[in-house]
């Protein structure tokens, strides 16, 4: 799957822009502001449906307009598929800000659901390096996400937990009688447990898929000399477990137990809500010990096994933005990304402020735009 | 300063704009439609909608909207009064009688149980419904709530209420919509297709 072409009109700083791109390897090199990220959120906009950057599609129509339009060309299994997106701010509303999302896939109007079906797409921006030492919510959305991307199942039982999650923690805030208290929990609790295991169970067995693919890639990269493992850390089980009815009997004990608790702090103290996971390079634990090096390239062979799970899915390598990481890698690891991009024949999108990074071999393989407030300038 | 209706038509859009799917510029094209009309027609309008609010009220027994004690279909001896669907809102109700298949009697709950938007057991009509199992000769419950969380807790919450009373309870299937194409189906509704499958006969 790649992009032959792209157009822009008045998205983001752009205000009309059309190229066409390398199957492989495209870089966007130019000095701050002038528009390269903006380019590479558009692409992987087109995909997704919505922007990695912000929550506010509004935000991506260029100041002073009423709306942005965006077109792509993909080749997908030997087939062009012309993807529309149209983002219109309805004006004559003068009391909401309404945004009319129109999606076109083939000049059909498509949902958004349709696009992230047939299109996938991998972002590696340096958000993503603070995976390892960040926050465990930072580590739950990259499982999260992963997950949803591979299996629809997981994105609508995840939705539904947080929901769950909603109205039972609104119950501990609110409900002051105890008895009463127990007896609304009680309906939500069977629900609670049932989504929850799932989810439970689903990371743990992707976890399990991620540590094979991850351990090839880290072993590649640092000449074989780590060994990573990812563990799963469940705040309902003692243990790896993989047993659903085990599992839901584990959350079962788990949330008796904190009854009290519960009813003290007023929200939900076991679950998937509150799990993370740990990486392991030779037995030691990354987040304590590792070196920033190390972390990056765990985050590294994090990501490339990201695209190795969506092929094994798909059959088809999924299009990989990667966002301003090339400064943060060092030249190994650069050289071996790279590497890996072309000899796979994944089409790539880097973002970088100057081509050092890219030897001349790899600019012999590669399409180079030079972006200038926002315009292509030929090099 | 920017144009602005006279106060009378403003008002008009203002109340207009209020009613539930009617954005401003709606409730403009509206608001013009009454003022190009007859007086008369009008008039008839206003009638009809007080009317309408006056007259109209929910049935005693199962909370459809009748302008009598009981609705049409609770009124009906021809209906199969051993079998309750119970259902979320009137809507649904017009819903399932369009169908032209369901022969007994409905009961409208008013909502789901749904504490984060302040909806809890009692501020739904289940009490209402149990005294119902209790005094008509209910042989079969059908549970025809939403296929979402709230639609499916409420859903387990009422059947474990009748557990007690021994009445068979059903819950309406989901899935793959008829006249659709496996192939078209996402993989969600498919998946829980599968996991609702039942046997052939």
């Amino acid at each position: 799957m790649y992009f032959k072409k792209v157009r822009l009109k008045n998205y983001r700083n752009f205000s009309n822009l059309s190229l066409d791109l390398d199957p492989n390897l495209n870089i966007f090199i130019g000095n701050n502001a002038q528009g390269k990220t903006n380019l590479l959120e558009g692409l992987n906009l087109i995909i997704k449906g919505h922007s990695y950057r912000t929550k506010e599609d509004r935000e991506v129509i260029k100041w002073d307009n009423e709306s942005a339009y965006l077109f792509g060309e993909i080749n997908k299994d030997d087939e062009n598929v012309q993807i529309a997106l149209a983002l219109e701010k309805k004006s004559e509303d003068f009391y909401k800000n309404t945004l009319i999302k129109t999606i076109k896939i083939n000049q059909n109007i498509q949902k958004k659901a349709a696009l992230n079906k047939e299109f996938k797409g991998v972002v590696f921006s340096p958000e993503h390096l603070q995976i390892i030492k960040g926050a465990p919510s930072l580590r739950r959305k990259f499982l999260d996400e992963q997950i949803s991307q591979i299996y629809p199942l997981y994105y609508k039982y995840l939705s539904e937990y947080y929901r769950i999650l909603g109205h039972r923690n609104n119950i501990l805030k609110k409900e002051i009688n105890q008895k009463k208290k127990k007896e609304k929990l009680l309906i939500w609790d069977p629900r609670l447990i049932e989504r929850g295991s799932f989810l439970i169970l689903t990371r743990i067995k992707f976890i399990k898929k991620i540590n094979r693919l991850a351990h090839k890639f880290h072993q590649k990269i640092t000449k074989e000399k780590e060994n990573i493992e990812l563990t799963y850390q469940s705040n309902i089980l003692k243990d790896q477990e993989e047993n659903i009815s085990l599992i839901n009997k584990e959350f079962k004990d788990r949330l008796e137990e904190h009854r009290e608790k519960e009813a003290e702090q007023r929200t939900t103290l076991c679950g998937p809500h509150r799990d993370d996971f740990s990486v392991y390079i030779n037995g030691f634990n990354i987040a304590s010990y590792g070196s920033q090096g190390q972390q990056r390239t765990v985050v590294l062979s994090l990501k490339l096994s990201e695209l190795e799970l969506i092929k094994e899915k798909e059959g088809d390598y999924p299009i990989f933005f990667l966002d301003d990481v090339m400064s943060e890698l060092d030249e190994d690891r650069r050289h071996f990304l790279l590497g890996l991009i072309i000899e796979k024949k994944v089409q790539t999108f880097i973002t970088s402020i100057n081509l050092d990074y890219f030897n001349s071999n790899i600019k012999e393989k590669s399409r180079i735009f030079k972006i200038e407030e926002g315009k292509i300038i030929n090099l | 300063m920017s144009f602005r209706y006279t106060k009378p038509f403003a008002r008009l859009i203002d109340e207009f704009s209020k009613m539930p799917g009617i954005g401003p510029k709606t409730a403009q094209r509206l608001a013009f439609y009454i003022l190009k009309n007859s007086s008369e027609s009008v008039a008839s309008l206003a009638k009809a909608i007080l009317e309408a609010k006056e007259k109209v009220k929910h049935c005693s027994i199962c909370g459809n909207i009748t302008d009598q004690e009981l609705c049409e279909i609770c009124r009906n001896t021809n209906r199969d009064k051993s079998t309750i669907c119970v259902i979320e809102r009137v809507r649904d109700l017009i819903a399932i009688e369009n169908t032209g298949e369901y022969k007994g009697l409905y009961h409208v709950l008013e909502g789901v149980i749904s504490p984060l938007d302040g909806v809890e057991p009692e501020n739904l009509k289940i009490d209402s419904l149990l005294k119902r199992l209790k005094t008509e000769k209910i042989q079969e419950i059908i549970l025809a709530t939403n296929p979402n969380i709230e639609g499916e807790v409420t859903a387990s919450y009422i059947t474990k209420l009748i557990e007690p009373l021994k009445i068979k309870v059903t819950r309406i299937a989901y899935g793959v919509p008829i006249g659709g194409s496996l192939e078209f189906a996402d993989e969600v509704t498919l998946t829980q297709a599968l996991m609702g499958r039942q046997e052939m006969k």
